[in-house]
């Protein structure tokens, strides 16, 4: 969903409403990038559990092939077997890895948390604005009912004034 | 929803209990604190006085006072503050923007220059002698430590960015509220 959606679903005119309403898309986009960072830190243990980093930084091709395929769900029988022959099944690497990363995971769910709580807080805000906006209105109708009803009475009392004299 | 009398009074009563630094030393140290990242410091209105007009005059179609419409722009600076960090943060840890080996690869990768270099053989390869085996273990011992401080960082780095984060935007959510 596009921030210009988002904007337009929320009604947003003012400028406020349009910064809330971009802060609301904000929050949701960090919650899904931080899920997506929780799911990419997994298989990265997981291929890390398979074949060991050495010294360098850099990955060996072997381990972007099997990066690749855990990131595309993809369980060929050539990682099966290799998985075989590292004493692991699907299940097990993926216990393993969890273990591993839950320190990082809990770090991950606190800023979700953090993420959620404040867009809870920013509807509320702009479902504050919004009703601020629709009483503002509704006061000006008011006032605008008041003084032609005020004005309807000043022309009823004008002839009464007029054949008093 | 309104704070109880019974839970304010436990609140006051946990935080005489707080650990707070006592010390001289230790408040000297909770005061540098600030230094590090700056987002305990509040907004300066000078300093940022161009950007605080501006959103001042964007806020006039809310027919705010104008000292409400200055606070909420402050909010808004700290809170934007606060989002930069924390895109820098993602950038650097986990798009690798600065390239950075993240903790548990450091460690892992200290596990294996252990286990390298402790090998017998290793040393009688390269011929070590025994001052060189002595710098080598002192490196260890060095990285170790280096190891340590920087697990204690990133967690404290980790930690202190959710603090202030919540901090922002719960005074950014109260502003707003307040509009009302």
């Amino acid at each position: 969903m596009a921030l210009s959606q988002t904007i337009q679903e929320l009604g947003a005119s003012t400028p406020l409403q349009c910064y809330l309403a971009e802060k609301i898309f904000d929050c949701l986009c960090w919650i899904r990038r931080y899920e997506e960072q929780k799911r990419a830190t997994l298989i990265r243990e997981m291929a890390d559990l398979l074949i060991k980093q050495g010294f360098s930084d850099d990955i060996s091709e072997e381990k972007v092939e099997i990066l690749e395929a855990l990131f595309a769900n993809e369980l060929g029988e050539k990682l099966q077997a290799y998985m075989k022959h590292k004493g692991y099944s699907i299940e097990s690497l993926q216990q393993k890895a969890f273990l591993n990363v839950r320190m990082r995971h809990r770090e991950f769910d606190e800023l979700i948390v953090l993420k959620a709580k404040t867009l809870a807080g920013f509807q509320a805000s702009y479902e504050v604005l919004t009703n601020r906006k629709l009483n503002r209105e509704r006061m000006e109708l008011q006032n605008s009912l008041l003084r032609r009803d005020l004005k309807a009475i000043e022309h009823d009392d004008n002839p009464q004034k007029t054949s008093g004299q | 929803m309104t704070t109880t009398l019974r839970k304010r009074q436990a609140n006051r009563i946990n935080a005489l209990r707080s650990t707070g630094p006592r010390s001289v030393a230790g408040k000297r140290v909770a005061a540098a604190n600030a230094r590090l990242h700056g987002l305990s410091v509040p907004i300066d209105a000078n300093v940022y006085a161009r950007q605080i007009d501006s959103i001042v005059s964007l806020l006039a179609s809310e027919w705010l006072p104008v000292d409400q419409a200055k606070d909420l722009a402050l909010r808004i600076l700290d809170y934007e503050r606060n989002l930069q960090q924390e895109r820098e943060s993602f950038a650097q840890n986990f798009l690798g923007v600065a390239a950075e080996p993240t903790v548990d690869e450091d460690a892992q990768r200290l596990e294996l220059y252990d286990q390298y270099f402790s090998l017998p053989e290793f040393a009688s390869e390269r011929g070590l002698d025994a001052e060189e085996r002595a710098e080598q273990r002192a490196f260890r011992v060095f990285a170790r430590f280096v190891q340590r401080g920087l697990r204690r960082q990133a967690k404290d780095n980790a930690l202190s960015a959710i603090r202030y984060q919540k901090r922002s935007s719960n005074q950014l959510i109260k502003a707003l509220k307040a509009v009302d």
